[in-house]
Order: C-alpha cells, then structure tokens, then sequence
C-alpha cells in the first residue's frame, strides 16, 4: 500500500512537471485549449489519488 | 448606500461570530487559541482554506493571469491542490497528536519542547515574526486600497486598513481560535461563492463556455498557452516555484496551529478529501477572470491587472453589485489576518512570557500584535516600499523551515543544534542569493536555500548528540 501511495504521488509529479511533452495546438474538442484541458484532467487525477490515499492508505488507529 | 449597509452587516456578522464563540469557549489557554482542541471536520476545513486563500488569490492570480494566460492555473493550482491536502496527513497528523501531548499551544512551542531546546523556540519565534508580519501588512493594505477604491477615496486607504484590522482584531480577541474558525466558515463560503458567480456569468457574456473559449482562441491565443520560455515558465523556474508554492504553506504557522486544533485525526481526513474540491472551483475561476478579462477591460498596464477582480465584477454583475467584490476580498484578506493575529499573538504570549496566566492578558498580547503590524503599515505606506517583492522574500523564508517543520515531527534524530542550524543557514543563504546577486543556475533563490536548510538539517543531526529518550517517547507516544 505505502510502495502505490508513493508511486501515485511521484506519477502525479511526473505528469505535473511536463516538459517532456509537446503540448498541443489543437483545442480538446475544437474549443478548450490544451493547457487547460490537461491541467484539469491532472486535477481529476490528483483528487482520485487523493480520496484513494484517505480511503485506503490513511487508517486512523483507535 | 446599499454598498455601506453590505459592508457594515459583515463586519458586524463577524463581531457576533466572535462574541458568540467567547460565550461557548473553555475557558483556558487551550481553549482561547486552540480552541480546545476541539475543531470539528466542518470548521477546520474552512478555517484551512480561508486561512490560506488570501487576496493573493483573488487579485493577484487574476492579475497574473491578465497578463499571463492559463500558465498561472498551471504554475500554482494542481501542485497546491495536490500537495497540501498531503501535508494534513504528513504534517497535521503529529503535530496535532504531538502538540496535545506535550501541551504546545504554539507552533515553536511545540518545536521548542519536542527538541528540549529553548533556542529553537527562540529561532523559529524570530523566523515566523519576520516572514509573517510583512505578510499581514499587504493583507491590511489590499483592504485599505479595496476599501478606499469602493467609496471612490472618500474613506482613505489607512482608515481602511485600520477598520479592517480592528474588526479582525476585534472578533479574534473575543472568541480566539473558535471565533477565527467560524468567521472562516462564513468568510471561505462567502469568497468562493463570490469568484463562482462571477466566472459562470461572464461565460454568459459570450454566450456561452464554449463561445467564450473561441472568443479568447481567435482574440488572445497567446493567452491559452503556457509561454515555455517566458522567464516565469522555464523548467528551473517553474519548479522552483513550485517548491516555494507549496512548501510556504506548510510552513505557515498559522495553519500549523489550526492542525494542531483539530478534534481528531478524522476532522483533518475528512479536510483532506475536501481541500482539493474547493481548490478546483477557486483556482481556474480565478485564472478565468483574469483571463477573460484582458478580453473585456483590455489595457491594463503592469501591476494595474491587480485590480482586474473588482473591475470584472463590476463590468459583469453591474456597479450596484461592485461592493461583492470588495466583501470577497475583506473576507479572503481577514480569514488570513485572523488566523495570523492569533497565532503571532499565542507565539509571542508563549514563547515570551509564562507558559499560563488570564485570558485577558493574552488579549493585551493580540492588541500588541495588531499594533505593531499597523504600526508597520504605516511605516511601509510612508516610505512607499515594495511590499511585493517583500512578500516573495517572507514566501521563500517559510520554505527554508520546511525540513526543521517536517523533521521535527518525523524523525526521532533530529536535534534542536540540527534546527537551529537548518533555520539559520536556509535564511542566511535566501538573504545572499536574494540580495547578493549569486548564480543560481536559473532557479529561484528558494531553490539553493531549501538544499542548504536540508543539508544542515541532516547532517547537524547526525554529528550532534540524539535527543534524550525520555523526551523523544513523550513527543511521539512510544
């Protein structure tokens, strides 16, 4: 559980810091522009990993 | 008028708040600035969030983003919507546990005993004074300026900062840490609804999301973009900014001590889960504002984008309803400056003073706070200072502490000689990258400051002598 919280946390890093990338000139759907679309998809993400981390990795001890 | 009765309601909403919260509290240190450490999910959660959202969200993000387009979304909201939710579990789980169990009521209180070393109280005391006070004063200033532009100059920008001050200051000395948390409740909704309504109505200025969009893609496309080689985007420059963004928070003593006033480690969870949602709605609305809003009040020139919010309000809501925008940002600025006045003031009582003594004389000690921080702003307004680059000098300071913060709590090693030597060479090596015109190799003077303040957290660590056993079991419980 630890080694997918970590995982999910530098893989969330790693699509943040996307300079690896060649962002795209083509709106997503013809109209929302790509750096918001991406931003906002990452976000999505970010608050899976996030309710994942504090539904099953964060366990409160009695 | 309608504007003077809006404004007069809320401030007096406020001191109701507060003098309610002086009736139910416990009446104890603990329970003044603690609030017994009782704060349940509802309000730590917006005494979080409003504590952290400033005026710098709500007019300097949109000021940025005038200028800059969508690469402000990029550069600030996803790592702080990841990153600080986190820090509730990394930081806010031990400090809670740890500050109740050595009875800190302070943030360097708690370091102080946790490393048994008064010189760590001393240290961090004189670091969160000098990266925090700056901090209030542009709070007080952005007040005193939305105040004074609301009432076209007739109310001066200084009686306006001090009303905004002596009402925060007001509720806070009645009711302490309950009356900042509920003023929160109030202030976080009444912001986040404010930058909401506008966003979605200024959408039906193009007649729509998807009308907007190609508006701004055929007018402004250089807006839609992040500029990779603009300064502010380069890769060493965004992750610097990165760093300092999201490390600074953790470091706010002032959201430290509402942590640590958490009911249980289920209150700070259920934040957790809830922090990202409210950041989702507040960042981009806040992006698009100033985006669009080089589409309908173009020609705003440097940092006049900063008044890019309230002007949108207006052009988009109409002037009758422009004193929105001045509430949402009183309430963004007074949920920090509550928060602020509180927490210097629990330091300062503290770590100066004896460690219990009447609630009344710890009131004496937030009027001193409040008095020594208008006392600056009217120096700063007098001397016409850069506040601005001041800000970012008090942002990068908080992100040299981060390893002694997160140390502190997590690691058994870690010597109070460790602290006070992480503290002073991270600021030292801000100081001489900052002023002292050094190389960084393209990043930020946050960047080197915050290897040195790890280096020497570590290292000192490892060649001092470890913390005696009795105190380390009594800090973590085991």
């Amino acid at each position: 559980m630890r080694i997918l919280a970590v995982l999910g946390f530098v893989s969330l890093l790693v699509l943040h810091f996307d300079y690896w990338r060649t962002p795209s000139t083509t709106p997503w759907w013809g109209w929302l522009p790509d750096e918001l679309g991406w931003r906002l998809m990452w976000m999505l993400g970010a608050l899976t990993y996030l309710w994942w981390f504090t539904g099953r990795f964060w366990k409160i001890k009695p | 008028m309608m504007a003077i009765i809006l404004i007069v309601a809320y401030f007096l909403a406020m001191i109701v708040i507060g003098w309610w919260a002086e009736r139910n509290q416990e009446r104890s240190t603990a329970g003044y600035y603690l609030a017994g450490r009782g704060l349940g999910a509802t309000a730590l959660f917006f005494a979080l969030f409003g504590t952290n959202c400033s005026p710098f969200v709500l007019m300097g993000i949109p000021g940025q983003s005038y200028h800059d387009g969508l690469g402000i979304l990029s550069l600030n909201a996803p790592i702080v919507a990841l990153v600080i939710p986190l820090s509730f579990w990394l930081v806010g789980r031990p400090a809670r546990s740890m500050g109740a169990r050595l009875s800190a009521i302070s943030p360097a209180e708690l370091y102080a005993k946790r490393l048994d070393s008064k010189a760590v109280g001393w240290t961090l005391l004189t670091a969160f004074t000098l990266f925090t006070v700056p901090y209030m004063v542009t709070g007080i200033q952005g007040c005193g300026i939305a105040l004074s532009k609301q009432f076209d100059g007739t109310l001066n920008a200084p009686t306006g900062a001090a009303l905004t001050l002596a009402v925060a200051l007001g509720y806070t000395l009645l009711g302490g840490m309950r009356a900042t948390a509920w003023t929160n409740v109030v202030q976080g909704a009444l912001f986040l609804v404010v930058i909401t309504l506008v966003a979605v109505a200024l959408f039906g200025e193009f007649g729509g999301v998807q009308a907007a969009f190609e508006h701004l893609q055929a007018e402004r496309p250089d807006l839609t973009v992040m500029d990779r080689a603009h300064p502010r985007f380069t890769p060493t420059a965004f992750a610097s900014y990165e760093l300092a963004i999201t490390l600074t928070v953790v470091c706010f003593p002032h959201m430290l001590v509402r942590l640590m006033a958490a009911k249980d480690e289920r209150s700070l969870r259920t934040s957790c889960r809830l922090y990202p949602i409210a950041l989702a709605l507040l960042w981009p609305a806040a992006v698009l504002t100033g985006v669009f809003g080089a589409l309908l009040v173009p020609g705003l020139e440097g940092r006049a984008s900063d008044g890019i919010f309230p002007a949108m309000v207006t052009r988009i809501l109409g002037a009758e309803w422009s004193v929105l925008g001045t509430l949402a940002v009183l309430a963004a600025a007074m949920s920090t400056l509550d928060a602020q006045l509180l927490t210097m003031g629990s330091m300062v009582s503290r770590d100066l003073g004896a460690s219990t003594r009447a609630i009344y004389v710890e009131r004496v000690f937030l009027c001193a706070v409040g008095a020594a921080v208008f006392g600056l702003y009217l120096v700063v307004e007098h001397l016409q200072l850069s506040i601005f680059e001041l800000g970012q000098f008090c942002f990068s300071g908080y992100a040299t502490l981060f390893p002694t913060i997160v140390l502190g709590l997590v690691w058994r090693r870690f010597t109070g000689a460790a602290a006070v030597a992480s503290i002073l060479g991270g600021v030292l090596t801000l100081m001489a990258f900052q002023w002292g015109d050094l190389p960084a190799g393209g990043w930020l003077p946050v960047a080197p400051s915050l290897f040195v303040a790890s280096v020497l957290a570590v290292a000192v660590s490892l060649v001092t002598r470890p913390p005696a056993e009795a105190r380390v079991r009594e800090a973590f419980g085991c």
